[in-house]
């Protein structure tokens, strides 16, 4: 039972993924909420970032190169929440509201 | 001297063209306007006509066997050849004759009987047109031009049946003319291509491919080994149609009746002596082709006895003047066909040369007869016209002997043609012919009876007849008489093989078809003359005097069920076809909707429809990838 | 003869459309009205002076042009060339287009009321493109020209017409565009195979026809059907031609004359070039099938112009059944048909620009095309009705009227035609085509009839007879009918040595 449980291979960490990605999508798309489409986005970054590692560590024989890479998507994964708050809360300012309803300005 | 007259004879044709021509243009131009000169041109050039017809026939009595031809190339494609020109021999030199002069006489009585209607020059005009396509119909070197002037004087009846078009009746009874010709040269059409592509394609000889008439027994020798028997048949009866629909004879008899719309003068001369004899002509023409199967020879004869037998049948219940005299024509054009389909080749074509005088001369007298009582055609409304008209009252007395076969020139070919029959063993037909005769004999007569016997019924007094009037149909008489003289020669002038000397043992059939003829003028006279009760069975008259239904019928066929597919097809090509291209055009708009509704703005919905796209593309390229990778592994392909 | 230009012939009318819009004019309608129709009456003896010093035993080009640009040709690197030259057909049917255009001209005196300048110029526009289709020597020439007619046409119907005017020519527009669209493909086929086989860059007809024995049969099918399309459209058969009677209905009578008596030839005239000339095989592969379509053509359409109530339909499907006659023509692949068909296009055309005319004349008196509302016009125009007697009775195939003689080879030439040998029953399809004869006249007289025969309406005893200008046209075309019916030779002569040439292609 425990060894099943350890026993894990490359498809764990790939459904894993599968399902957080999933879950970021899902909820990227019907969240009402602007803070929680981010955070979706940030589900689905995860994911990505999970594939990278489960793919390096079972492929790469340096077991580097795709670790170095996730380190660097975590950073620019930081860089963008900085940047995605700041347009949120420019975004707030000019319509006092969160919802991503009152957004739609992508038809006019 | 006959050379030049010979060598000229295309000039016949031209001229009336030429006459035509200057009326119409002339009326167009406001240039000739004067109704003598209109009518003086026209009669000069039927008499120009006449001159040459004598003179050709005399030269030809002179050397037997004469022919002429002469033509020039219409149509050129290749060495496929048509022609057009002029051909003279025994039978078209008759036909010449008896055209020129029926026509003649016909247009001296319309300068009077037309004179004050207030489209004359068009009715001249029209009579000329007439005299055109019906002479170069009649010396038509081969069956291509035979078929184009066949269509052309089927439109110079079109125009003339349709003279008054103001007139509704009239106007439809053209329509009808012309739908029932246009069908017969439909059939003529078909079979004058079909017999040129099997000559064309099988003989050596590219010029018989025009179908000439001087050679018309070698072609038909070509055709009959050329083709099988179902094909040489198919062939003729195509043939056939054209001459059935010209001559109005069983399936398509009906617009003969109705063409009685038009004007008398037309009557006399297009639907009783002359067009309608159209057809019995080009059976005569292609009568070697013909006669290579009796298959075909019995199909002619038997049409032509079904629609003697049915139009006299009808003829005698009818009280229009005009329609009696129609059904009667009909009745003796069947005879015609009979005669020829039976073998009496000479006696058919004898009865067409006499029956179209003394039927031009019971038009031209029924013309008097209605001009005179103001247009009524009705005879329950006449009587005792003997009185009024006497020299036509006499000319019609005479026309009727003549047409029952007691006495004159009827008598000579209806006897002509009996004894043919006798002699071929057609004991069949010879009993249907007598018949034929007792009923002939009979509504000619009683026609006689009640409109120039026994007591005027009608209201005004009946006019005077003009005098040229009275010379037209004294010299018909004359005709009418005298023409029975010329019998023997007639039997060595046109003939069909070796069929002559057919008149030996004369005296049974005279004796029967004189005494059936005097039975039905008996008949006649106790009924309608001496006023005798008879009971009328009531279907019988009911049918004749409906003609079958038939007219009914082909009403119900053109009105209902041509009219209803038309209107399906209207239907489908609207609603179907169009539709179609309609809704394609609708589901064009109805995507770009959808297509427009999806622009909703939101950014989160761009998010999933760029990944579904991304997601179906994805599937449909792995999709794709794996069916080539399968593809190539089993095909051996790395 | 080298003095006669086929540029200035072409491009003259595109000249005058420009000369048109100059000071000069103004807006003075009656000039307008007068240069036009001067100078096409110059044009059309300009293009008579062609057929005089025609050589017609010539079985190939004649008057060949090539504009060069500095010396290149038109667009060099891909091998097109702005080339023109005329055979037989073509100058047949280049004399054809002035003739009608001229009478169109003359005829649009009393139908145009409006923007007369705009109108004069489109008229000639269209003239140029139909001119270069006719002679252009190149294929994306001919497409230039082919789809450079649209845009005057859609003006044409959609400014001046009635009814549902703007509809009719927005259908007419994509319809024809559609099927262009197929025979653009087609065309860029044919050209980039020739050029991976040969490895030459041509568009020239005369190049490509030579090397097309050699192309692979699915392929010459392939490209004939997507090019059969685009000529179907304009032809038009039968599936593909809903347009048309609508294009008919609305557009003013002389461009619907210029319509039925030009531009439906355009499709006939294509497949002669593309089809037969350049694709026999792919042709001969499909005549069976088109065989059908032809009698469907036939038969369906004369039907469907019974039941019309509209008099421009009845004589519109008329047009489309008379095409059929011109497709079974082309179908049956021996001289005798093909000349027929190439003599029923010209026929058509005369017969079906004067009818057109005489509906145009009732329109304008009496505001109505529906038969119902009509009837016993004859006594008050007495002319007209002589006038549309001749034509109808052209219509219906009368001997020594032009409308006999295509018919009549159309229908010997099935009956003589090689194709049985492909077993197809020409023979049968022969003879049922040949009830045409019926058909047409049940649809044709039922016109006659309706408008001209029984009694008047009140309403309409006070119009007048035909005007002069009127009756010139009405007379020409008459003339034409009955010259051309009397002597078909004149035109059979001109057209026989190109056509025997053409059908010396297949192998049947």
């Amino acid at each position: 039972m425990i060894e099943l449980l350890f026993d894990i291979g490359l498809y764990h960490y790939l459904i894993l993924a599968l399902i957080l990605f999933s879950i970021g999508f899902f909820g990227a798309i019907v969240a009402k909420n602007m803070l929680k489409v981010l955070i979706s986005v940030e589900f689905m970054l995860t994911a990505v970032n999970i594939n990278f590692i489960a793919f390096a560590g079972f492929f790469d024989n340096i077991k580097l190169s795709g670790f170095v890479f996730s380190l660097f998507y975590l950073a620019v994964g930081a860089v963008e929440i900085a940047i995605a708050l700041a347009i949120f809360y420019l975004m707030f300012r000019t319509k006092q509201s969160v919802n991503t309803e009152d957004y739609n300005c992508g038809k006019e | 001297m006959e050379g030049t007259f010979i060598n000229n004879i295309y000039t016949v044709i031209l001229f009336p063209l030429w006459v035509f021509l200057l009326i119409i243009l002339g009326r167009l131009l406001n240039v000739i306007q004067s109704r003598r000169v209109i009518s003086l041109l026209t009669l000069a050039s039927t008499l120009y006509g006449v001159i040459f017809a004598v003179v050709t026939f005399l030269y030809m009595l002179k050397t037997p066997d004469y022919v002429y031809e002469n033509s020039y190339a219409f149509l050129r494609i290749e060495n496929y050849t048509l022609n057009f020109g002029v051909f003279v021999d025994n039978l078209s030199v008759i036909m010449l004759l008896v055209v020129t002069t029926i026509s003649f006489l016909v247009q001296l009585y319309s300068t009077n009987y037309m004179y004050k209607d207030r489209s004359f020059p068009r009715f001249f005009a029209y009579l000329n047109l007439f005299n055109f396509s019906m002479i170069g119909l009649v010396l038509s070197p081969n069956l291509f031009q035979n078929y184009v002037f066949w269509e052309l004087v089927g439109v110079s009846s079109y125009l003339l049946i349709g003279f008054w078009y103001k007139k509704p009746s009239a106007a439809d009874a053209a329509k009808k003319a012309f739908l029932m010709n246009r069908i017969g040269d439909f059939g003529l059409l078909a079979g004058t291509i079909a017999i040129s592509y099997f000559i064309y394609r099988y003989s050596d000889e590219a010029s018989l491919a025009t179908v000439p008439f001087s050679n018309i027994g070698n072609i038909g020798d070509y055709l009959y080994s050329y083709t099988n028997d179902a094909v040489f048949v198919i062939i003729c009866v195509l043939l056939l149609f054209g001459s059935f629909a010209k001559s109005a004879q069983f399936p398509l008899h009906t617009w003969l009746a109705d063409a009685m719309e038009g004007p008398t003068p037309v009557s006399a001369l297009i639907h009783s002596a002359t067009m309608v004899a159209a057809g019995v002509y080009l059976i005569a023409r292609l009568y070697p082709l013909y006669s290579l199967s009796d298959g075909v020879m019995n199909f002619i004869a038997i049409i032509g006895l079904i629609t003697a037998l049915i139009c006299a049948y009808f003829a005698i219940t009818q009280n229009d003047l005009k329609r009696i005299l129609a059904y009667s024509t009909n009745s003796q054009l069947g005879l015609m066909f009979l005669a020829l389909g039976a073998g009496a080749y000479t006696g058919g074509l004898f009865h067409l040369v006499t029956h179209a005088y003394f039927k031009s001369m019971l038009f031209l007298c029924s013309g008097i007869v209605i001009h005179s009582l103001a247009h009524q055609q009705d005879i329950r409304f006449m009587g005792g016209l003997r009185k009024y008209l006497p020299l036509t009252a006499a000319c019609y007395l005479i026309a009727c002997i003549s047409i029952s076969g007691l006495l004159f020139s009827g008598f000579c070919s209806k006897e002509m043609i009996l004894s043919g029959l006798l002699k071929n063993n057609h004991y069949i037909f010879a009993v249907g012919f007598l018949i034929v005769a007792l009923m002939t004999a009979f509504y000619m007569f009683r026609s006689y009876f009640v409109v120039f016997e026994g007591d005027f019924k009608g209201s005004n007094v009946p006019l005077k007849s003009p005098f040229l009037l009275n010379l037209s149909i004294s010299i018909l008489a004359v005709f009418t008489v005298f023409l029975g003289i010329f019998q023997k020669g007639f039997e060595h002038f046109i003939k069909f093989g070796n069929d002559i000397a057919q008149s030996e043992n004369l005296l049974n059939p005279v004796f029967i078809s004189v005494s059936i003829a005097v039975l039905g003028i008996f008949l006649a006279f106790v009924i309608y003359c001496k006023k005798n009760k008879i009971i009328k069975p009531k279907i019988l008259y009911q049918l004749s005097y409906n003609r079958f239904y038939i007219d009914n019928f082909y009403d119900f066929l053109s009105k209902k069920i041509y009219y209803t597919i038309s209107n399906i097809c209207a239907f489908i090509d609207k609603y179907l076809v169009d539709g179609l291209v309609i809704l394609a055009g609708l589901n064009t708009r109805a995507l770009s909707w959808v297509f427009s509704k999806m622009q909703t703005g939101n950014f989160q919905s761009y998010l999933a429809y760029a990944v579904i796209f991304l997601a179906i593309s994805f599937a449909v390229l792995m999709f794709a990838y794996t069916m080539i990778m399968q593809y190539a592994f089993l095909s051996g392909v790395s | 003869m080298q003095h006669l230009s086929v540029l200035i012939l072409i491009f003259s009318p595109l000249i005058m459309s420009a000369i048109l819009f100059t000071p000069f004019f103004k807006n003075n309608e009656v000039r307008i009205r007068r240069f036009s129709k001067g100078f096409a009456s110059l044009h059309f003896l300009y293009s008579l002076l062609f057929l005089v010093f025609f050589n017609p035993l010539n079985q190939g080009i004649s008057y060949y042009e090539e504009i060069k640009f500095f010396g290149t040709s038109w667009i060099q690197p891909l091998g097109f060339k702005m080339a023109f030259g005329l055979d037989g057909i073509s100058l047949l049917m280049v004399i054809l287009t002035s003739f009608i255009f001229l009478l169109a001209l003359i005829a649009s005196k009393s139908n145009i009321r409006q923007k007369h300048k705009f109108y004069y110029s489109m008229i000639f526009l269209l003239q140029t493109a139909v001119l270069g289709v006719f002679c252009a020597r190149d294929m994306f020439l001919f497409f230039m020209f082919w789809e450079l007619e649209l845009v005057p046409m859609y003006f044409l119907i959609g400014q001046w017409g009635g009814g549902n005017c703007k509809a009719s020519a927005m259908k007419f527009v994509l319809y024809t565009f559609l099927g262009s669209l197929s025979m653009l493909l087609g065309m860029l086929l044919l050209y980039f195979y020739n050029f991976s086989t040969y490895g030459t860059m041509t568009a020239d007809f005369s190049a490509i026809s030579v090397s097309s024995p050699e192309f692979p049969i699915f392929l010459q099918v392939f490209i004939s059907i997507l090019l059969l399309i685009g000529f179907a459209v304009k032809m038009p058969i039968v599936p593909l031609h809903t347009w048309l009677p609508d294009a008919h209905t609305d557009a003013p009578t002389p461009v619907s004359m210029i319509l039925a008596a030009i531009l439906l030839k355009m499709g006939a005239f294509g497949v002669i070039r593309f089809n037969m000339q350049l694709l026999p095989e792919g042709f001969q592969y499909l005549v069976p099938l088109l065989l059908i379509f032809a009698l469907i053509n036939i038969i369906y359409t004369a039907f469907v112009a019974y039941a019309q109530m509209d008099l421009k339909k009845i004589v519109a499907y008329s047009s489309i059944s008379n095409m059929g006659i011109v497709l079974l023509g082309l179908c049956t692949l021996n001289l005798i048909g093909f000349s027929g068909a190439v003599f029923q296009m010209v026929a058509h055309g005369i017969i079906s620009a004067g009818l057109f005319m005489l509906v145009g004349i009732i329109y304008i008196r009496t505001k109505t095309r529906e038969i119902a509302d009509l009837g016993g016009l004859g006594d008050v125009m007495p002319r007209l009705m002589g006038f549309g007697i001749i034509l109808s009775l052209a219509s219906v195939g009368l001997p020594l009227l032009i409308g006999f003689v295509g018919e009549f080879l159309v229908f010997l030439g099935a009956f003589n035609s090689p194709v049985d040998e492909l077993s197809a029953p020409i023979k049968i399809y022969s003879v049922i085509a040949i009830s045409v004869l019926v058909l047409s006249a049940a649809y044709i007289l039922r016109l006659l009839h309706k408008t001209f025969f029984a009694n008047i309406f009140e309403k309409w005893s006070k119009i007048n007879d035909i005007t002069n200008h009127e009756f010139v046209v009405l007379f020409a075309l008459i003339l034409a009918v009955a010259f051309f019916g009397v002597f078909p030779m004149s035109i059979l002569d001109i057209i026989q040595p190109i056509l025997a040439n053409i059908l010396e292609i297949f192998k049947i």
